[in-house]
């Protein structure tokens, strides 16, 4: 049984679908549900990463059935065909999507059955996804969505030796999605391949015709990976998103690796033009006594780049790490091996979605810096604790491109760090 | 206990108000079928994602003091209140409180409690929430799933109730269950009529109550409470960023007024019915005439007319001045608002104040609240169009290209689409500046004269700015998609 859970840092699966489509080209939801699941996951996902705004059909302006006591009792199904049928009409979108909420899941309309009926009239692209959000997180959301483009959109296509997917990064849920896929995106450019990150404005279809999927995480994205291997042949890495130079080295060698590319004068040029920058902060760090004992309250995804790069390369104290997505139990190996640094001080890992549980864990070993969200900004400020916020939800800054993956994000990261020990200078 | 407090549930607004939230024209007609008592329930074939009851329950309860919020709903039905706590937080820090993120709990609905029912995660959340937090009073709010489940919450509320010290009170507002969101509104005070309000120890005769919607700042509330405290009398501020206490003596008043009435409507009929208490309910204090119409409102009720009459006229004339520089900017620029049905009646009234055209209006709804109001406003303001409609920004692009204001006026959300189709908006509500009473009409006004003196991040947005509508649509009847209903 699932448990309850004190301020989440998540959405429900409807969530995750949504904000995930809203952030593809061309790509037009249609909610079949209550009147308020767009709003609620818009306000409550969306908007609250950093104030994602609506973009081209998002916020208020998503397409959805509204649905009302008439249809919970007598069925959504006409209600759902007059809605798609309307909408072709009025909104210009390439793709449609029917993306179902919880009311018309449990009262078990059939939308299959609408799609074909919808279908034999109208030559417009249109898919659907069975995202109640009694199904689960936001990452469940995407899981489903992921799925749904492979069995309906997909097709067999000539494969693009060049071309690699990235996917496991969620809109929104990763509140610097965009900043992250560009710069892993410009990362593979430079050494020479082409990327659709589902988010690029590449084409949905050209999935099917690349040669490599990257997981850029350490679980999410696996299943959906493993399908397109089955049914068209691409291989694929998990490769959790890398943050700092040696993260960023050992992705980038294992794509040359894959793609026969000699990486080492591209590694060996960053790797300098990243040290010259962290050369530069040093005397602050070393003047500043900045080694910290820290915690992490992010998803797995976050909790390994961080601290992986504060410890191996920064020589940070890593104190507790917790892990609030719904990793499934068999990844969890993974992600405390990773977390597991041998020789350096390794944290104590922690899988917990509860926010009060989350607080009472890290109060146990008190960190002397933490990177969480919003939410935890009143226990840090509480304790005098330095808080950077990089995980859902955001309400405390404004992000648009702003990363910290790769060699480059790095450096942000630790302006943006170094800057919250500033803050009383 | 009164025949009342017996009833669990609040009775929606679409069947105890008769509101409609269809409606395409002109102000004039929809006065003229109001008179005749011909409104019709219409609907539409092609709708936009919208506010569930739900949403507006949750913004109505979520900053009182030593409260916690539990959602007997799948994880994404809550998520809101990560947005609705910049709210509280802004709030706070405005009305000098120590600023807190509010503690909710979702029960996190899964497939298997959809078979099997969630009652004990829900007694589960209950007890976490006393034992954590020791709270005063813990709100369970029901969802679509639950409604459709048949989860039994008050089974569950009698079940603990005695072995918690937290009041624990349901809210029903599951989002399917009523078209007009307002009815959350209801949903929220009717948990709190049932549980929170005291029995009154005595009557105080300078208490007004004056409910607070959480998207007034705490600038309107000083000049309310200003006004008020220059008629001799006490404002009670509830249930936003009050203590549980302000709140159970709302039985002592003399008087409620509100801010808003379509949001105060049900709490203060019954805070009357159950204790006596008479209600304010003509308009909401925005525009100049509007706010002499609430003080006189209040004054009638309490025997203070000539005060009244006093204070209107010296407020008057201190602002005047102010009040003519930003006419003479503003005289004959046209403006369309978008607002809930109470506010859509007093941010127009306000423009006209300032000699501002009012080129169309949309209500987020339509009913007996406001019947007098629009039509005073119509009778103000000439005719305009008019669109009842539950946001529906879709509608809103299609009369924006053909009415062309200078300027737009909205809520959070929508006012964004006005602005990409490069009309210069200003929020009909502000988190930090005041837009109520006198003071508020003039902060207001100067808000705008920003607008008039740089409109470039409209101008340059909207032409980047691609819409997701196809361009037959502009050619269209902005109200096409409505179809007939029965008649109300």
């Amino acid at each position: 049984m699932s448990h309850i859970i004190e301020n989440p840092r998540f959405s429900c699966a409807l969530g995750g679908a949504l904000n995930t489509i809203t952030a593809i080209d061309g790509f037009v939801p249609i909610i079949h549900g209550g009147p308020g699941c767009g709003v609620q996951v818009f306000y409550g996902q969306n908007f609250t990463s950093g104030f994602r705004g609506s973009g081209w059909i998002g916020g208020v302006a998503v397409p959805s059935s509204n649905t009302y006591e008439e249809e919970i009792v007598f069925g959504g199904e006409s209600r759902l065909k007059e809605q798609i049928e309307k909408t072709f009409e009025i909104i210009d979108g390439d793709r449609y999507i029917v993306i179902t909420a919880c009311t018309s899941e449990l009262i078990g309309d059939d939308i299959k059955g609408v799609l074909r009926e919808v279908q034999q009239n109208n030559k417009n692209s249109i898919i659907y996804a069975e995202t109640a959000g009694f199904k689960g997180s936001s990452y469940k959301g995407y899981e489903i969505l992921l799925d749904a483009i492979i069995e309906q959109v997909l097709e067999v296509k000539e494969k693009n030796p060049k071309l690699v997917n990235l996917i496991g990064i969620i809109p929104s849920q990763d509140v610097f999605w965009k900043g992250n896929l560009d710069e892993i995106e410009k990362i593979l450019n430079d050494i020479g391949l082409e990327v659709n990150t589902l988010v690029n404005g590449k084409n949905l279809e050209d999935l099917s015709s690349a040669s490599l999927n990257i997981v850029l995480s350490p679980w999410l994205g696996i299943e959906a990976a493993k399908k397109l291997e089955d049914k068209y042949d691409i291989p694929y890495i998990v490769n959790p998103l890398p943050i700092g130079t040696q993260q960023s080295n050992e992705f980038i060698k294992r794509i040359g690796e894959f793609f026969k590319i000699d990486v080492n004068e591209y590694i060996a040029k960053k790797e300098v033009k990243t040290y010259k920058s962290i050369e530069s902060v040093a005397d602050f760090i070393v003047d500043m006594d900045v080694q910290p004992k820290f915690a992490t309250i992010t998803d797995s995804n976050y909790a390994i780049a961080i601290n992986k790069f504060l410890v191996k390369e920064l020589g940070w104290i890593p104190s507790t790490v917790l892990i609030i997505d719904d990793v499934p139990e068999d990844r969890k190996d993974f992600i405390k091996n990773e977390l597991n640094f041998k020789d350096l001080p390794s944290p104590e890992v922690v899988f917990e979605s509860d926010s009060y549980e989350i607080w009472e864990t890290i109060e146990k070993n008190p960190p002397e810096f933490i990177f969480g969200s919003s939410l935890d900004k009143d226990f840090a400020n509480k304790r005098n604790i330095p808080i950077l916020t990089v995980s859902f939800p955001i309400t405390s800054k404004v992000i648009i491109e702003k990363s910290y993956a790769g060699y480059n994000g790095s450096i942000r990261l630790i302006e943006d760090t170094l800057s919250e020990t500033t803050v009383f200078f | 206990m009164s025949l009342k407090k017996s009833i669990n549930v609040s009775p929606i607004r679409d069947t105890r108000l008769n509101t409609i939230i269809t409606f395409g024209g002109n102000a004039s007609e929809l006065v003229d079928l109001t008179s005749k008592k011909c409104l019709k329930d219409n609907s539409r074939s092609f709708t936009q994602t919208t506010f569930c009851q739900e949403w507006l329950a949750l913004l109505t309860l979520s900053s009182i003091e030593d409260t916690v919020i539990i959602s007997h709903a799948p994880v994404g039905c809550a998520g809101s209140l990560s947005c609705i706590t910049i709210f509280r937080r802004y709030g706070q820090i405005n009305r000098g409180i120590q600023p807190s993120t509010g503690t909710w709990i979702s029960t996190n609905l899964s497939g298997e409690e959809v078979i099997h029912g969630g009652s004990s995660k829900l007694k589960d959340a209950i007890f976490k929430a006393e034992k954590r937090h020791s709270p005063k009073a813990i709100f369970v709010y029901t969802s679509c799933v639950s409604g459709i489940v048949g989860e039994d919450i008050e089974g569950v509320i009698n079940e603990v109730q005695d072995k918690v010290s937290a009041k624990v009170l349901p809210v029903y507002c599951e989002g399917f269950k009523s078209k007009i969101w307002a009815s959350g509104y209801d949903g929220a005070f009717h948990g709190v009529l049932n549980h929170l309000i005291e029995e009154p120890k005595e009557k105080q005769d300078n208490l007004v109550n004056v409910i607070n919607p959480i998207s007034f700042s705490s600038a309107d509330e000083v000049e309310l409470r200003r006004i008020l405290s220059n008629l001799s009398l006490e404002a009670n501020f509830i249930p936003n960023f009050a203590k549980i206490e302000d709140i159970a003596k709302a039985s002592e008043a003399a008087l409620t007024s509100s801010i808003c009435t379509t949001f105060s409507e049900y709490f203060a009929k019954r805070l009357d019915e159950n204790y006596g208490i008479p209600y304010t309910e003509r308009v909401m204090p925005v525009g100049l005439d509007n706010t002499d119409a609430w003080v006189r409102e209040i004054a009638s009720y309490l025997g203070k007319e000539k005060e009244a009459e006093e204070l209107i006229k010296s407020e008057r004339d201190k602002i005047q001045p102010q009040i003519n520089i930003i006419k003479e900017k503003l005289e004959g620029k046209t403006a369309f608002i978008s607002a809930g049905q109470s506010r859509a009646i007093g941010v127009p009234s306000l423009l006209a104040d300032f000699g501002m055209k009012i080129l169309g209006v949309t209500a987020y709804h339509y009913d007996e609240v406001v019947f007098e109001g629009f039509k005073e406003l119509e009778k103000k303001c000439g005719n305009f169009c008019i669109n009842i409609a539950n946001v529906q920004p879709y509608e809103q692009a299609n009369i924006l290209e053909k009415e062309k204001p200078d300027f737009y006026f909205g809520h959070m959300g929508e006012s964004v689409w006005a602005v990409k189709e490069g009309f210069p908006a200003a929020m009909v509500f502000s988190l930090i500046n005041s837009i109520v009473g006198y003071n508020g009409a003039v902060a207001f006004g100067n808000r705008i004269l920003n607008l008039i003196n740089n409109p470039s991040f409209s101008k340059t947005l909207s032409k980047h700015s691609k819409s997701p509508y196809s361009k037959k649509w502009f050619d269209e009847n902005p109200f096409k998609y409505h179809k007939e209903g029965e008649k109300i």
